[in-house]
C-alpha cells in the first residue's frame, strides 16, 4: 500500500444520496413539475431512409389541449454535432432539430407539445407522413462500397484513420505464426434504468434554464447555444440527478429540442422518452468489424500486428472521428509490439447513431484483439495467460505510438493475480469437453485512459472555501452518474482537510455555480483529473488554513497540526481551536476570505489496466451460455472509495456479458429495429449473473490523486472477449461474431462437425447417453 | 368525462350481475399483472373493472375423487407450493413456481393466463396436456365446463363471450402418471422467463409394466397457440423410457416445431431450444428408470 496512513481514503463510504435514493424522495427529471409546465412527445421515422415529401399535422394541430407541432418547416436549421464540447472542436455538423430526410428507424421528424402527456401521444398518432422510400443500407461492409445509396451527401465513407509504429508489414514476413481474425461487435443499447428526458424552461429576460440527467453541462450549453443561435450566457444548464448514463446521455440530444420548443412557445417543456424511443433513437455503441493479423515468433513473442477496423457510426457522425482513435491508441499501450499498424474506416450507415458507451470504443478493440490473442495461443499450444505474460507492458514502459506515459502500469501483476485466485491451472485441466454441456476457461487483458491529456484540453476549475460553519464548500462541475463522484470528491477533500466527510458540502453541476470544466464526465476523467484538482485545491486551501492559524495562534506554520476540523500548536494540544474560528479571524482580523480558486490541468494520461478471468459452461445442443464463474483484477493505482469501486466492476461484468452473450439492436431487412424493447432487447438480469470476485492491485500512479487511477470505463472492456475465449476453450471452437447468441454458437459446433445431434441427424444411442452426461 | 367504474363483486351471485351488464369496455381484473400493465400510460377513462378478488369461496385448491378443482383467485405461488399437486401433478406445480416473478406469482392467478391467450402463456400448453376444462360463469349465474384446448383458440383470442368469467380451473389427476414442465427464454434469460418455447409432457406409465401407455405432450409458445405434438405422442406408445427414445423424441419435437413456425427466421432459435428442453424434461420425468 502506498498510502499507509490514509484515513478516509481507501475506505467503502456509501454514496453521498443512498437514503434518498432507497426511500424514493429523490426526484429525477421525469418528476419535476414546474408552473405551466407543457409536455412534448417526438414523432420518431418509422422507416429507415427516406425523403420526406409531406407532413400534415392538421389534425394533430386541431386536437383540443394541443399548443403546438414543430417540424423541419418551421424550426432551426442550424446544422450541429452533438458530440462537439469544445468551442474550438472541428466536426461534421450533420444534426438538425427535425430532418426532413430520415435516415434511420428513429430520427426525429416532429414535436408535439400539449398540455399534457397523454394529449401529446395522442396527438403525435395524428401526423401523417409522406416519405419518398430510399434503400436502407444496415451493414457497415455495404455501406462503404463505392456503388452504395450515399445516406449523407458527402459519401459513406467518413474518415479513414492510421496510427503506426515501425514497419509491421515487413516484420510480418519474419513471422513464425500469423494468425488472423475476422470480429464482429453488436451496436447496443446503454439500458440505463432512466431514460432520457429534460425539462427546458425560459425566464422573462429569454434566458432557458435546461435540467437535464448529463455528463457534460458545459457541452449542453454550447450544443442548444449553436442550435438556436444563443448566447452561451441565455442557456443555464443544471444537472439533475441521473438514474444511469454509460455514455448514452453524454451527447446532448433531447436538450437542443427542448430548449427550441420552450423558447419557441415562452413555456416550460418536459420531454421524457420511453424505453423504445430511448433504445431507437438516441445513441448506442458503435458496431464494428475488426480484422487482425498477428504475427509472432517461435518462443511466443508478438513480432508484428496489423489491425484494420470498420466503425459503423450509424446515421450521424457524432463522434465518429474519436471511437476509431480512442480505438487505436490503446492497441499499443497493452502489449510490447514495436511494429505495428492500426486503420481504421468510418461509415455511415441507415441505424441508430453511434455515440459514447462505457469504454467508448474500446471494449469493441479489446474483443477483436483478445479474441485474436487466444486463437494465436491456441496455434502455439501455449497456454493462453503464458503467451501474455511474455508479451504485456512493464511499468514506465514507452508508449510506440508516441502516446502520453503509460506510468505503473501492473498489467502483469492483475494476471497473475488473477490466474491465482481464478484457479486458471486447476480450472483448465479439469473443464470436460465430453457430453451435452461442456466447460470452458477464458481470461482476457485490457487497459484504458485517464483523461484526455494528450488529446483534448483537459482541465477544470476547483472553487473552495471554508465557511463560518467549519464547511468545506466544494464546487466544480461535478456529474454524479450514479457511480459516487461526489462521494469521491467528499473523502478526498476530507482527507486532505482533516475534516469529517460530512463537512464537505459538494453541489453538482451548474453552468451558473461551477467554473470552467473542459470536458465533463468522459473518458474516466473523473477520479483522476477532477479528484486530482479537487486534491490539489484542498492543498491549496490547507496551506492558507495553516497560515492563517499560524497568525491566530502566534506560532509559525510549521509548528500547526490539524485534526478533526480543529487546528492546535503540535507542542501544545490545548490550544486546539475550530476552522470556524480560523475563518472568524481571517473575516474579521485579516479582512479576508479562506477560498481558492484553482484551474487544474491534468498532468498526464497514464494508462489504468485489468485482467478478467470466466468459466463457462455450454449447453451444445441449445447453445446456450452459463458463466460459472468470473474473477476480475484491476490495476486501479489506488481505490479512494472501495465499495465504489467494486460496484463499477459488478456493473461492468454485467454490462459485458450482455456484449458477449445476449444484446444486439437487431433489423429487418428493410432497417426497422426489432429489438426495441427490454423483452426483445436481452440484459443480464441477476439470476443469469455469475458470481463476481474482485481484486485489485493498489501500487499507487505518482500522476493520480492519492495515486488512484480510473475504473468506471475499463471494467467493461475484457468481459465479452474473456467470456468468448472461455467459450471457445470449451467448444474448440473460433466464434468471432458478437453476441455468441444461443444460434451462432450451435451454428459453430456444426461448422467444425460436431459430435452432437443437432438438426435432422438421427440421435445414435451413444451421443444419445453423451446427451445426458 | 370519461369515468373508471370499478365494481367489487363479494359473491358468484355478485359477479353474475355485474357480468350481466358487462360489454365491450368491461374487464375482468384477478391478480393484474397482465391488466394493468396493458392500460398504463393510457387514459384509463370509459373502462370498468369488476375485481374478482373479494369474491369468497374462489381461493380454494380442493381435491376430490381423482381430479383437483383451482379456485379463480388461487396464486401461482400456492398451487407452486400445494403439497397434492407437488406430488401428483409436478408439471403444473413446476410451471406455476416459474412463471413471471416471484411477486407476479403472489399475485397472478390461472384465469388470467387462459384469458389472455398469449403464445407464450406458460399455463395454457401445461392445461391443455392435463386435459383440463375452465369452469364459466355466465350472466344467469349458471356453470358450464369448457375444455382449455376448446377455449383458447389463438393470440388473444378465446371462446369466452363478454358476459363470463372463469371462476375455476378442474384438472382431472391421473392415476398412473408422470409429468413434467420445462421453458426456455429469450437469449440470456434463466429466470423471469417469457417462454421462447415451453414443453408440457404427461406420461401415463405403468410403474410394474415400465413402459409408456400414453402420452400427451404439448409445446407452447411455438405457434400462435399452444399444440399437442401428435408425433411426438404416438412415438412414445409402448416405449421404455430410456435415453434413446429420449433422443428420437428431441428430434422429433424438432421437426414439430420446425413445421409449426413456418420458416420464420426470427423464430428458428426454437428449434435448438426444444431439443435441449426435451431432453431436459423427458430426464427429470424418467432419469430414474436409466
Amino acid at each position: 500500500m502506498p498510502n499507509p496512513g490514509l484515513k478516509i481514503i481507501g475506505k467503502s463510504v456509501p454514496i453521498h444520496d443512498v437514503r434518498q435514493k432507497v426511500t424514493g424522495s429523490l426526484r429525477y427529471v421525469g418528476d419535476l413539475k414546474l408552473h405551466g409546465l407543457l409536455h412534448a412527445k417526438l414523432l420518431l421515422s418509422d422507416i429507415a431512409h427516406g425523403r420526406i415529401r409531406k407532413i400534415d399535422s392538421s389534425e394533430a394541430e386541431a386536437l383540443p389541449g394541443v399548443v403546438a407541432v414543430f417540424t423541419h418547416l418551421n424550426s432551426p436549421k442550424a446544422a450541429y454535432n452533438s458530440h462537439k464540447w469544445l468551442e474550438g472542436m472541428e466536426v461534421i455538423k450533420d444534426e438538425n432539430l427535425f430532418t426532413d430526410h430520415v435516415r434511420f428507424h428513429g430520427d426525429r421528424i416532429a414535436a408535439v407539445v400539449a398540455e399534457t402527456k397523454e394529449i401529446a401521444e395522442q396527438a403525435v398518432r395524428l401526423i401523417r407522413v409522406d416519405y419518398e422510400e430510399l434503400p436502407a443500407i444496415i451493414d457497415p461492409e455495404t455501406a462503404l462500397r463505392p456503388d452504395s445509396f450515399p445516406i449523407h451527401a458527402a459519401g459513406n465513407r467518413i474518415y479513414h484513420k492510421r496510427i503506426a509504429c515501425g514497419d509491421a508489414a515487413a516484420r510480418m514476413q519474419e513471422a513464425h505464426l500469423v494468425i488472423e481474425d475476422r470480429i464482429e461487435t453488436p451496436k447496443v443499447h446503454h439500458a440505463a434504468m432512466e431514460t432520457h428526458g429534460c425539462i427546458a424552461a425560459i425566464d422573462a429576460m429569454g434566458a432557458l434554464t435546461i435540467y437535464t440527467p448529463c455528463q457534460v453541462i458545459f457541452q449542453v450549453q454550447l450544443i442548444v447555444s449553436e442550435a438556436l443561435g444563443l448566447p452561451l450566457d441565455k442557456v443555464r444548464v443544471i444537472k439533475t440527478t441521473i438514474g444511469g448514463s454509460f455514455g448514452g446521455k453524454g451527447q446532448p440530444i433531447l436538450e437542443p429540442v427542448a430548449a427550441f420548443l420552450s423558447h419557441a412557445l415562452r413555456r416550460p417543456i418536459k420531454l421524457v422518452l420511453n424505453r423504445t424511443e430511448t433504445i431507437l433513437s438516441t445513441r448506442a455503441r458503435t458496431r464494428t468489424i475488426g480484422r487482425v493479423k498477428t504475427g509472432v515468433d517461435r518462443d511466443g513473442h508478438i513480432i508484428a500486428r496489423e489491425i484494420d477496423m470498420l466503425v459503423d457510426t450509424g446515421a450521424y457522425c457524432t463522434n465518429g472521428e474519436a471511437v476509431p482513435m480512442a480505438m487505436g491508441k490503446k492497441t499499443f499501450r497493452l502489449y510490447r509490439i514495436k511494429d505495428q499498424t492500426y486503420t481504421a474506416d468510418v461509415v455511415y450507415t441507415n441505424t441508430p447513431i453511434g455515440g459514447a458507451c462505457r469504454g467508448y470504443g474500446s471494449p469493441q478493440i479489446c474483443a477483436v484483439t483478445e479474441i485474436n490473442m487466444d486463437h494465436t495461443a491456441r496455434s502455439l499450444g501455449l497456454d493462453p495467460v503464458e503467451f501474455r505474460l511474455r508479451n504485456l507492458v512493464h511499468p514506465y514502459d514507452a508508449d510506440p505510438a508516441g502516446g502520453p506515459d503509460i506510468g505503473n502500469a501492473r498489467i502483469i501483476d492483475c494476471v497473475r493475480k488473477g490466474r491465482e485466485l481464478f484457479g486458471w491451472e486447476e480450472k483448465r485441466k479439469s473443464a470436460h469437453k465430453n457430453g451435452r454441456f461442456v466447460r470452458g476457461v477464458g481470461m482476457a487483458c485490457c487497459t484504458h485512459g485517464n483523461g484526455y491529456y494528450g488529446a483534448f484540453p483537459d482541465f477544470i476549475t476547483i472553487d473552495i472555501r471554508l465557511d463560518n460553519n467549519g464547511t468545506v464548500i466544494l464546487k466544480g462541475a461535478f456529474h454524479d452518474l450514479g457511480c459516487g463522484t461526489v462521494t469521491t470528491m467528499m473523502q478526498i477533500a476530507a482527507e486532505v482537510l482533516e475534516v469529517e466527510i460530512s463537512k464537505i458540502h459538494v453541489p453538482e453541476a451548474d453552468t451558473d455555480i461551477c467554473s470552467f470544466d473542459s470536458a465533463g464526465t468522459q473518458a474516466s476523467r473523473v477520479t483522476f483529473v477532477c479528484g486530482g484538482a479537487v486534491k490539489k485545491a484542498a492543498e491549496l486551501l490547507k496551506v492558507k488554513l495553516v497560515e492563517n492559524a499560524a497568525m491566530l495562534l502566534g506560532c509559525e506554520p510549521r509548528e500547526i497540526a490539524m485534526e478533526q476540523g480543529c487546528v492546535f500548536r503540535r507542542s501544545c494540544p490545548e490550544s486546539r481551536r475550530s476552522y470556524q474560528s480560523v475563518v472568524g479571524f481571517t473575516q474579521e482580523q485579516l479582512k479576508s476570505d479562506l477560498s481558492v480558486n484553482h484551474v487544474f490541468q491534468s498532468p498526464g494520461n497514464p494508462a489504468s489496466y485489468g485482467a478478467h478471468f470466466a468459466e463457462v459452461e455450454v449447453d451444445t445442443i441449445t447453445g446456450r451460455v452459463k458463466v460459472l464463474d468470473y474473477v476480475a483484477v484491476h490495476d486501479i493505482g489506488q481505490a479512494i472509495n472501495t465499495g465504489f469501486v467494486e460496484g463499477q466492476i459488478q456493473g461492468s461484468v454485467q454490462m459485458g456479458l450482455g456484449m458477449a452473450l445476449s444484446e444486439e439492436i437487431t433489423f429487418d431487412p428493410k432497417g426497422r429495429v426489432t429489438s426495441a424493447q427490454l423483452s426483445r432487447y436481452t440484459v443480464f438480469n441477476a439470476p443469469e449473473m455469475p458470481p463476481v470476485r474482485v481484486a485489485l492491485i493498489e501500487e499507487g500512479e505518482a500522476s493520480g490523486p492519492f495515486g488512484a487511477k480510473s475504473i468506471g470505463e475499463i471494467a467493461t472492456v475484457p468481459v465479452a472477449p474473456a467470456v468468448i475465449n472461455a467459450i471457445n476453450d470449451a467448444l474448440g471452437t473460433n466464434i468471432s461474431v458478437l453476441p455468441a447468441l444461443p444460434e451462432r454458437i450451435v451454428a459453430a459446433i456444426k461448422a467444425k462437425g460436431g459430435s452432437q445431434s443437432v438438426g435432422l441427424f438421427p440421435v445414435s444411442a451413444d451421443t444419445a447417453l453423451q446427451g445426458l452426461r | 368525462m370519461n369515468s373508471l367504474r370499478y365494481e367489487i363483486p363479494a359473491s358468484i351471485e355478485a359477479l353474475a350481475q355485474c357480468l350481466e351488464r358487462a360489454d365491450t369496455s368491461t374487464h375482468l381484473l384477478g391478480g393484474g399483472t397482465d391488466l394493468l400493465p396493458r392500460f398504463h400510460g393510457r387514459a384509463g377513462g370509459g373502462v370498468t373493472l369488476i375485481d374478482m378478488t373479494s369474491i369468497k369461496g374462489l381461493d380454494t385448491i380442493e381435491t376430490s375423487g381423482g381430479s383437483v378443482t383451482i379456485g379463480a383467485n388461487v396464486t401461482y405461488t400456492r398451487i407452486g407450493q400445494d403439497p397434492f399437486i407437488r406430488k401428483c401433478l409436478p408439471c403444473l406445480s413446476t410451471m406455476a413456481s416459474q412463471i413471471g416473478s416471484v411477486q407476479i406469482r403472489n399475485t397472478a392467478c390461472l384465469p388470467g393466463n387462459l384469458a389472455n391467450a398469449s403464445p407464450g402463456g406458460d399455463a395454457i400448453g401445461t392445461l391443455m396436456a392435463l386435459d383440463a376444462a375452465a369452469m364459466i360463469l355466465d350472466a344467469k349465474g349458471s356453470t358450464r365446463a369448457v375444455c382449455v384446448a376448446d377455449l383458447v383458440l389463438g393470440t388473444g383470442k378465446t371462446s369466452l363471450a363478454r358476459s363470463e368469467a372463469i371462476i375455476g380451473i378442474w384438472i382431472p389427476v391421473p392415476e398412473s402418471s408422470r409429468n413434467g414442465f420445462g421453458k426456455i427464454g429469450l437469449a440470456a434469460r434463466r429466470e423471469v422467463v417469457i417462454a421462447n418455447v415451453s414443453l408440457t409432457m404427461v406420461f401415463d406409465f405403468q410403474e410394474a409394466e415400465e413402459r409408456i401407455r400414453n402420452a400427451r405432450i404439448v409445446l407452447g409458445a411455438a405457434a400462435p397457440k399452444a399444440f399437442r405434438a401428435t408425433a411426438a405422442e404416438a412415438l412414445c406408445l409402448g416405449r421404455k423410457p430410456s435415453a434413446l427414445l429420449a433422443g428420437e423424441l428431441t428430434d422429433c419435437l424438432r421437426l414439430t416445431v420446425q413445421d409449426s413456425i413456418h420458416g420464420n427466421p426470427m423464430f428458428l432459435h426454437k428449434l435448438n431450444d426444444v431439443q435441449g428442453l426435451a431432453w431436459d424434461v423427458f430426464h427429470a420425468i424418467f432419469s430414474d428408470l436409466y
